[in-house]
């Protein structure tokens, strides 16, 4: 039997993705100026228990996004797919994510967003 | 509205493919280096790749000696390329060493091969006397070169000899995107997909993949890394695991990831 | 001693803080990550998966249960053969020995409700699925689903086991072994190891309390920092536990003296992969099925083969010998191996923490020192 499979990847269309009037989460690095503004809760992480984070992305209708993450001082990555899931209009919710060692954690996002691709990035500190 | 969200229920099956018979497997990226020869004999490594399915494997070892070992063991399976490595743990140095011209000289007057590597080098090493009189060397002789680098690197390599064919070790380690990209620049360029296991989960391609897969599928290759010794017994594990997502992809297009881009490769001298 | 700690009393009595302070020898940066290894003893949670967790029938049944030779098909095998109760739960063996040699060093059992995955390389995802894994070994107590199940049915426990889960004779094979774990997994989780010297320390540190941590011997501090620092040891032994409950190649060799491998944690995922007793399975307990995502949502990964599950630090004074396959007989010998490590077993595009320490032989005394002071909870 073959599932179909794409832990991580979620595909809606929100009508508006408002919620943007108060940005005091963590606010994503874009890699193009056209990617609309992009925050995560802002949230000290704990080491190697499962937390969740959520996702808001500013004024987008429909996108559909992955979500992993590194420690770039070690090169290695997370031990465990993430479940990502739309919680209301533009904002998603990453569950489950495991940094399973204390310090820089870089996120990375993958936004797409009718044709146009989009990257984000972020650091957490896990203490 | 959420289009799909489907749990990685894992099945009892997910790891060993369907298919009655056994795709054969060309392992392009595998190592048997002096460690490994003390540890596990000839006759037992190439058991172990005749139970995998293995039908030829591209092997350097540093020492070159398990190379000559399997390649006597098993002529019809060994292909035998030479590393530039005396000892394991010269990675980040060999370039910068003018024994590794005199070492490789030495061998090419004692042995054939079939390809140079696997050899590290990142950005301007590939402008080293050394790298560039390797490169020399492996036009002299029509030898693949099987790099370990960046793209940087690749650049220089095939700045120094346009017609070159390299087999990109571990595809640059880089994502989809840009494992494509250079394959679209260089026609000569090849990929094994050794120790990558990012491509599939449980036996279903992510999009990205089966997308690079299916848009170069005469590009790629698998290969199992033997990087410490105990890991020659991740061939067979190795080997299932590629057969599990080969499941995912046209027959006509697994067949070639798993054993045919590799003799291709070979032919195109 | 007893003079030296009168003395010190003295000096902190006579309100020189300043004395006090130069006595803790860690930044601050250091007591914000040691601050991080506890508080210990964390707060004990029943297990949702468990619906016998905390039951205190079940705990003293699943004591007995624990010694019982009669559950095995040879009738002289119990759990505390190889978990001597009164040595850590170990047998002092590099490896375990059941009806044969089995493959690895037997792990003591303090502290496993800090666990997400069980055994050197996590084939089970809970307690009671760990406790079910001998019963069925061919190498330990040996039995089938069936055999287990006919055994109970005449066993001088039945009735006890009978007032927790109802009649044995309408359960399946498969449920009375899910039980049977349960109930054993009742008792081994409530054993929990105490607070150490360095717990007290660490709490101290916690409240400002320079004093009562200056107690704290200054080799046994040196030797914190090694492993916060230096070390790098907290990346992978971290937490309240010194565990961060996943699977990490240490550098150790992995063959098997009799031929082969040990897979370590990729033959793990396909333990997980074909067993009935997940978190995720029916036969977990708790409807919300807590902790399945791990079992979900884990990763296959080539890293995985020869990888093993880090072990906790509590109590390592009196495990030894060490590593998944007892290989090294003493804390001397698992220091010398981080501190001379094969960097050529490693992938030079894997995990970049450890290398060669190449530290002193006094720096070693520390570390040792300290890892001395988790063991010390009598
Ligand atoms: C013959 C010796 C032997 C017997 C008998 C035995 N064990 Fe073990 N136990 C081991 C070994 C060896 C390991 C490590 C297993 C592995 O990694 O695969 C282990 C691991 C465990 C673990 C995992 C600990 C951890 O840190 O994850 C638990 C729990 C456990 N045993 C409980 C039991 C129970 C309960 C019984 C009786 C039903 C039992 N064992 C019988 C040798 C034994
Ligand atoms: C990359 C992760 C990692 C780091 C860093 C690390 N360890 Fe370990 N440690 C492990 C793993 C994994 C094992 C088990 C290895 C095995 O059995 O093959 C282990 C085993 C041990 C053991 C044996 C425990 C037992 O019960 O067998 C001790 C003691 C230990 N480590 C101490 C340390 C110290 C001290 C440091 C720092 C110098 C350190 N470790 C650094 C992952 C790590």
């Amino acid at each position: 039997m073959k599932t179909l499979c794409i832990s991580g990847a979620v595909a809606l269309s929100a009508s508006m993705a408002l919620a943007c009037s108060d940005q005091s989460g963590l606010v994503l690095t874009a890699n193009d100026e056209a990617a609309p503004v992009a925050f995560v809760t802002d949230i000290t992480p704990p080491a190697s228990v499962p937390f969740d984070v959520t996702l808001t992305l500013c004024g987008t209708a429909s996108a559909e996004v992955t979500f992993d993450a590194i420690m770039p001082a070690h090169q290695h990555g997370m031990n465990y797919a993430v479940d990502v899931r739309q919680v209301t209009e533009g904002t998603f919710h990453m569950e489950n994510i495991v940094f399973h060692m204390p310090g820089l954690w870089e996120l990375q996002f993958d936004v797409k967003i009718d044709e146009a691709r989009y990257s984000y990035r972020g650091e957490m500190m896990v203490p | 509205m959420i289009r799909f969200i489907l749990p990685c229920a894992l099945g009892l099956s997910a790891l060993s493919p369907a298919h009655a018979e056994k795709l054969p497997i060309f392992d392009a990226h595998i190592h048997y280096s002096h460690d490994a020869v003390l540890s596990v004999p000839p006759t037992e490594i190439v058991e172990i790749l005749r139970k995998a399915g293995v039908r030829k494997a591209l092997v350097s070892s540093s020492d070159d000696r398990g190379t000559q070992l399997l390649l006597e063991a098993a002529p019809d399976i060994i292909v035998p390329a030479l590393r530039p490595y005396s000892r394991r743990g010269q990675t980040g140095t060999w370039m910068h060493d003018p024994a590794t011209i005199d070492y490789l000289e030495d061998k090419f007057s004692k042995f054939e091969y079939e390809a140079i590597g696997e050899f590290h080098a990142y950005g301007d090493d590939i402008k080293t006397d050394v790298i560039q009189a390797m490169i020399g060397m492996a036009k002299d002789r029509n030898l693949i070169l099987h790099h370990h680098g960046d793209r940087e690197a690749l650049d220089l390599i095939f700045d120094t000899w346009p017609e070159a064919r390299v087999l990109w070790a571990h595809s640059g380690f880089e994502d989809p995107d840009d494992i494509s990209d250079a394959l679209n620049t260089y026609p000569t360029l090849w990929a094994d997909l050794a120790y990558r296991s990012e491509m599939a989960s449980y036996g279903t391609l992510y999009e990205g993949w089966k997308a690079l897969f299916l848009a170069h599928p005469d590009r790629f290759m698998v290969g199992t890394d033997t990087f410490a010794p105990e890991r020659w017994h991740y061939v067979g594990p190795h080997a299932d695991f590629s057969r599990s997502w080969f499941e995912d992809l046209p027959d006509d297009v697994a067949r070639k990831i798993a054993y045919e881009n590799a003799e291709t490769m070979l032919a195109a001298k | 001693m007893r003079l030296l700690l009168l003395l010190k009393q003295a000096v902190l009595l006579a309100g020189a803080s300043t004395a006090t302070q130069a006595d803790i020898l860690l930044s601050d940066a250091e007591i914000a990550q040691t601050l991080q290894h506890g508080p210990w003893p964390q707060v004990a949670q029943t297990d949702p998966s468990n619906r016998f967790s905390g039951n205190p029938n079940a705990i003293a049944l699943g004591q007995t249960l624990f010694h019982e030779t009669s559950l095995s098909l040879s009738g002289d095998l119990s759990c505390a053969t190889c978990h001597q109760p009164e040595q850590d739960f170990t047998d002092g063996r590099a490896r375990g020995l059941g009806k044969a040699l089995l493959k690895r060093n037997t792990q003591s059992l303090w502290n496993m409700d800090q666990f997400r995955w069980f055994g050197w390389s996590g084939d089970t995802d809970s307690l009671w699925a760990q406790s079910i894994t001998p019963l069925f070994h061919s190498d330990e107590m040996a039995h089938s689903p069936q055999s287990l199940h006919g055994l109970m049915l005449g066993h001088a426990t039945r009735e006890q086991i009978e007032t927790l889960t109802g009649p044995l004779d309408t359960v399946s094979p498969e449920e009375n072994a899910a039980n049977l774990g349960k109930i054993i997994a009742a008792y081994v989780e409530t054993q929990r190891s105490g607070q150490t010297s360095f717990d007290r320390f660490r709490d101290a540190l916690a409240v400002d309390d320079l004093a009562t941590a200056a107690n704290y011997p200054k080799d046994a501090q040196r030797g914190l920092q090694l492993f916060l620092g230096e070390g790098r040891c907290s990346f992978c032994h971290s937490g309240p536990n010194f565990s961060n409950s996943e699977f990490h190649d240490a550098g150790v060799p992995y063959f098997l003296a009799e031929g082969g491998v040990d897979e370590g944690r990729h033959a793990g995922i396909l333990a997980l992969q074909s067993s009935p007793f997940t978190l995720n399975s029916a036969y977990s307990d708790d409807p919300e099925k807590t902790g399945a995502w791990a079992v979900r949502n884990v990763r296959f990964n080539h890293a995985n083969f020869g990888m093993f599950r880090v072990p906790s630090l509590r109590r390592v004074m009196h495990t030894a010998p060490y590593m998944h396959d007892g290989s090294l007989p003493d804390i001397a010998a698992v220091l010398d191996h981080y501190n001379t490590i094969d960097m050529e077993r490693l992938h030079s595009d894997g995990e970049a923490i450890l290398r060669p320490l190449n530290m002193s032989q006094d720096q070693l005394d520390d570390l040792a020192a300290f890892l001395a002071t988790l063991s010390d909870d009598g």
